[in-house]
């Protein structure tokens, strides 16, 4: 308890101390009272008072506690637990020992209390007391006598006589004093050692009435020095009754003996009446002590254990902060002990974890924004770009994959690359490639892939590269691919029309001397010839002019393709220039028309010219594909469509005739390319030029069971302006 | 066991010192305050003690018994609270003597005893107060009105020490009487 105490600091500590010095101060007086202090008997009450509000106020203190603690059981505090099990063990310990002493001491009490009391030493009390009785008897009743003789000499003695008679008595006796008083208690005379100091003392009432019965009185009793002395009491027969007191004094001796006997009796008699009360009150003193230390103990024990726990409480706090994730909690060291330097090494470790985390985070933050740039930028490039596990399933993919491919490739991350194939059949051709390639897996690849896309044929330019990590293991693989379709396209378009610029220059101009000389020819040597001669020439010649005629047709219509247009763009309503091309066209053309148009269909913004041209470019096509005898159908369908947001007027042209081999489906609008015997072949290829400067686009109908079908579609211009940027846009698309 | 102890001593500070609510032990039947012609005052009274089993049986075991007379006089005052003037305490103590077989009765002022022959007399006699000088009593003015009471109790502090706990709990040893109240104009 001691090193207890001196563990505590101040104030807290000196008001522990005083508390202990007041505790133990007013215990020992108690103590001290209860062993007959005379000086303190009279505070006992007062000290048992104030030690019992000493211990209600600690019970008070200690069940404050106890409730505080329990308080904090439930709400699951820090320390709370420790707090609780120190406690509990704290009480056990000092209960169990002190519970111990107070049982045995209780009973040695008990005991010793018990032992005090002997039948013996009563008996003997009784007999000292009875012995003293007996011996003064004795000498009471001499005394008695001697007055009753008194008395009677009285008697006979005149009233006036008296005092001189009773000083003889007493000369005679030679102790003692004597009073002769009447029945009202008036003194008639009086003679004694004593008399002229004070008054004599006469009997009380019911040794008068006992006396005037006529029996004689004699007593023994203490006298105002605590020494016994005789009263005797008899009556002086007359008319008037009058009575003769006397008082003979004890012997000092005896007197004293008897006290002695007397007072060690009643000491002993009250004792044996005290005995229970004593036990109650030593009980009711040990009870006190016990439980004020007992109290005090526990009451300090909390504050002390709080005191300890408090250290290991804020390290629970600390704790779990720092598992909620706040670092920046700091604890204050209070103590320069273990717990103390518990307390700092906990600060050192959150304010590390703080750097850790705050590094952690900033890498973090570093990290997503790398990615989202890498992301920005994948997602900006017209390439698409795929990546893969070591397993061929997809791991990203940006939007132009979604643009060139024509799927959501989004959709198919986590999956292998087999699965694009099942669902989207189109992509067989490519997805088998790229599978090929990452199945062989290593080094760098490229490969031309052409495939049949929604839109028509697709040309793609891919490059793979296998990715490995640090340790040289693969760990997938990255395929970026372009759209190659309209750049092969263009180079095939640019070759077409050097050719034909060179056709023209390189073939056109011998012409026309070629056709001058055979007409030369013909004009000079007919009259010179004779008929059959002339016949042969006439028609060797013709044929050249003709040939030559069908030649500079044909090379004129090569340097029309080759030639970059002029075109005079207007707002216009195709379905209006349809019917007026197809009303050009009579039955016997051998073809019949139908047009079906949407009603309130968008102007568009284009060359009438070369619309017109575009459409009896396919109305020829679809002519000379028929063999003459048989009639033909064809179908103009005028709609809106829409793809990718983007609004377009799609003019749908069909025919019923014979339609076009699949083999050469994909390149029908090139140069030269004709299923048919008549024409120049550049029909179609003039046609998707011209749709292609209005920036718009051709391409064959899928899925036609009969004949050809073409879906030609032309961008709706929003405002005039927007037009001229798109035809500006198509310029240099061509 | 301490609990039992520390909650009997919290009843017993609670503990009234009337007679809880019995008969009471003592009773005063008559008092009353004169004037002397020096201008002393002086009591007579006339009370009745009865003492219980308990404090009997205790007297013939050798314990003595303090009995304390309270006297108390106000005057009142019209725009105040009253005036004590006097408040004095008489004590007398009774023991038995077992050699002389007298109950002997002692005044503790006075330290003059008496002895009786029983307790009946001693009864009688201590029930007798005649002419007990009070303390002076201010210059007296004319027309003031006093207010005196008087009661006598067994004073529980003055019994040994082993007792007085017990005392204190026991209803037993809560001898007292009611105020005895009379009021007199100077």
């Amino acid at each position: 308890m001691v090193i207890r105490k001196l563990r505590i600091r101040l104030p807290l500590g000196v008001v522990v101390v005083v508390l202990f010095a007041a505790i133990v101060a007013s215990l020992h007086l108690m103590s001290s009272a209860t062993q007959s202090s005379p000086q303190l008997g009279s505070m006992y009450s007062l000290l048992v008072l104030i030690n019992s509000i000493g211990s209600i106020l600690l019970l008070a203190l200690v069940v404050a506690n106890v409730y505080g603690l329990l308080r904090q059981l439930a709400k699951k505090a820090a320390g709370s637990h420790l707090t609780a099990r120190m406690a509990f063990l704290f009480v056990l310990l000092s209960l169990a020992p002190a519970s111990i002493v107070f049982y045995y001491s209780m009973q040695f009490l008990k005991q010793s209390i018990d032992s005090w009391f002997d039948v013996r030493i009563d008996q003997a009390m009784e007999d000292a007391l009875e012995l003293g009785q007996a011996a003064l008897d004795e000498r009471m009743r001499t005394l008695l006598r001697q007055t009753e003789q008194a008395a009677a000499k009285l008697q006979l003695t005149p009233i006036m006589e008296f005092p001189f008679h009773l000083t003889e008595l007493r000369d005679e006796l030679g102790e003692g004093e004597f009073t002769v008083f009447s029945r009202q208690g008036r003194i008639i005379a009086a003679g004694g050692s004593q008399l002229g100091f004070i008054l004599p003392d006469l009997p009380d009432a019911g040794v008068l009435l006992r006396v005037k019965q006529g029996k004689s009185y004699i007593r023994l009793e203490p006298n105002q020095d605590q020494n016994l002395q005789i009263r005797a009491v008899v009556a002086i027969q007359s008319e008037d009754p009058l009575f003769l007191q006397a008082l003979y004094p004890v012997p000092l001796r005896i007197s004293q003996l008897a006290g002695t006997v007397e007072a060690a009796f009643v000491h002993y008699k009250e004792l044996g009446f005290l005995r229970s009360s004593l036990k109650h009150t030593f009980i009711l003193t040990l009870s006190l002590v016990l439980l004020l230390s007992l109290l005090a103990a526990i009451w300090v024990a909390f504050v002390s254990i709080r005191r300890i726990v408090a250290p290991v409480r804020r390290l629970a706090q600390g704790t779990r902060a720092v598992a909620e994730g706040r670092y920046g909690h700091r604890l204050a060291v209070r103590a320069k002990d273990e717990l103390g330097f518990l307390v700092e090494s906990f600060n050192t470790m959150t304010e590390r974890l703080a750097q850790a985390s705050e590094e952690a985070r900033e890498s973090r933050i570093e990290v997503e924004r790398q990615r989202a740039y890498l992301e920005t930028v994948l997602s900006s490039l017209s390439s698409g770009v795929l990546s893969f596990d070591h397993e061929s399933r997809l791991l990203t993919a940006n939007r132009a994959v979604d643009d060139i491919l024509h799927i959501p490739a989004l959709d198919y991350l986590g999956f292998p690359i087999s699965q694009l194939k099942a669902e989207h059949p189109y992509l067989g051709e490519p997805v088998d490639r790229i599978e090929r390639w990452l199945n062989k897996g290593s080094g760098t690849w490229q490969d031309e892939i052409s495939f049949a896309g929604p839109d028509g044929r697709q040309e793609l330019y891919c490059h793979g590269t296998t990715l490995f990590n640090g340790g040289g293991e693969k760990v997938g693989a990255v395929v970026v691919f372009d759209d190659v379709t309209a750049l092969i396209l263009a180079q095939r378009q640019a070759a077409w029309s050097e050719v034909a610029r060179r056709l023209a220059h390189e073939i056109k101009n011998p012409l026309t001397p070629i056709q001058l000389s055979a007409e030369r020819l013909h004009h000079k040597l007919t009259s010179r010839l004779d008929a059959r001669d002339a016949e042969v020439l006439d028609r060797s010649t013709r044929t050249i002019v003709q040939q030559v005629e069908a030649l500079k047709s044909m090379v004129n219509a090569f340097a029309e393709y080759a030639k970059s247009s002029a075109i005079q763009l207007k707002r216009i309503a195709l379905a209006t220039i349809v019917e007026e091309v197809v009303a050009l066209y009579p039955p016997q053309s051998g073809l019949r028309f139908e047009i079906q148009a949407e009603t309130d269909l968008p102007d568009i913004s284009a060359d009438p010219i070369q619309l017109r041209q575009i459409l009896h470019n396919l109305i020829k096509n679809a002519q000379e594909a028929l063999t003459p005898p048989i009639q033909g159908n064809m179908w103009f369908i005028l709609n809106r469509a829409t793809e990718q947001g983007k609004a377009f007027l799609q003019l749908t042209v069909r025919d019923d005739g014979p339609g076009i081999p699949k083999d050469q489906a994909d390149r029908i609008f090139e140069p030269y390319v004709t299923t048919k015997t008549k024409g120049t072949g550049l029909g179609l290829a003039i046609v998707k030029k011209i749709i292609e400067e209005h920036g718009g686009s051709i391409r064959m109908e899928n899925g036609h069971l009969q004949g050809a079908g073409f879906v030609i579609r032309f961008p709706i211009p929003e405002t005039d302006i927007r037009a001229e940027a798109t035809s500006g846009g198509s310029g240099v698309s061509s | 066991m301490n609990r039992l102890v520390a909650c009997l001593a919290l009843f017993g500070l609670a503990a009234p010192t009337g007679g809880w609510g019995e008969e009471p032990a003592f009773q005063v039947r008559r008092a009353e305050l004169f004037r002397h012609e020096d201008r002393s005052y002086a009591l007579d009274a006339d009370i009745d003690f009865h003492f219980n089993d308990t404090a009997a049986e205790a007297l013939r075991n050798g314990v003595p018994l303090t009995l304390v007379m309270h006297l108390r006089v106000r005057r009142s005052r019209a725009w105040w609270w009253d005036e004590t003037v006097v408040d004095q305490d008489w004590r007398r103590t009774v023991r038995f003597h077992p050699l002389a077989r007298a109950y002997q009765l002692t005044e503790e002022e006075s330290g003059v005893t008496e002895n009786f022959a029983g307790l009946h007399t001693l009864r009688e006699a201590l029930g007798r107060v005649r002419n007990l000088p009070v303390r002076p009593l201010p210059p007296p003015a004319s027309g003031q009105n006093y207010h005196a009471a008087l009661s006598v109790a067994l004073d529980i502090e003055a019994l040994p020490l082993p007792l007085r706990p017990t005392a204190y709990l026991s209803p037993q040893w809560h001898i007292s009487s009611t105020w005895f109240r009379w009021s007199f104009a100077n």
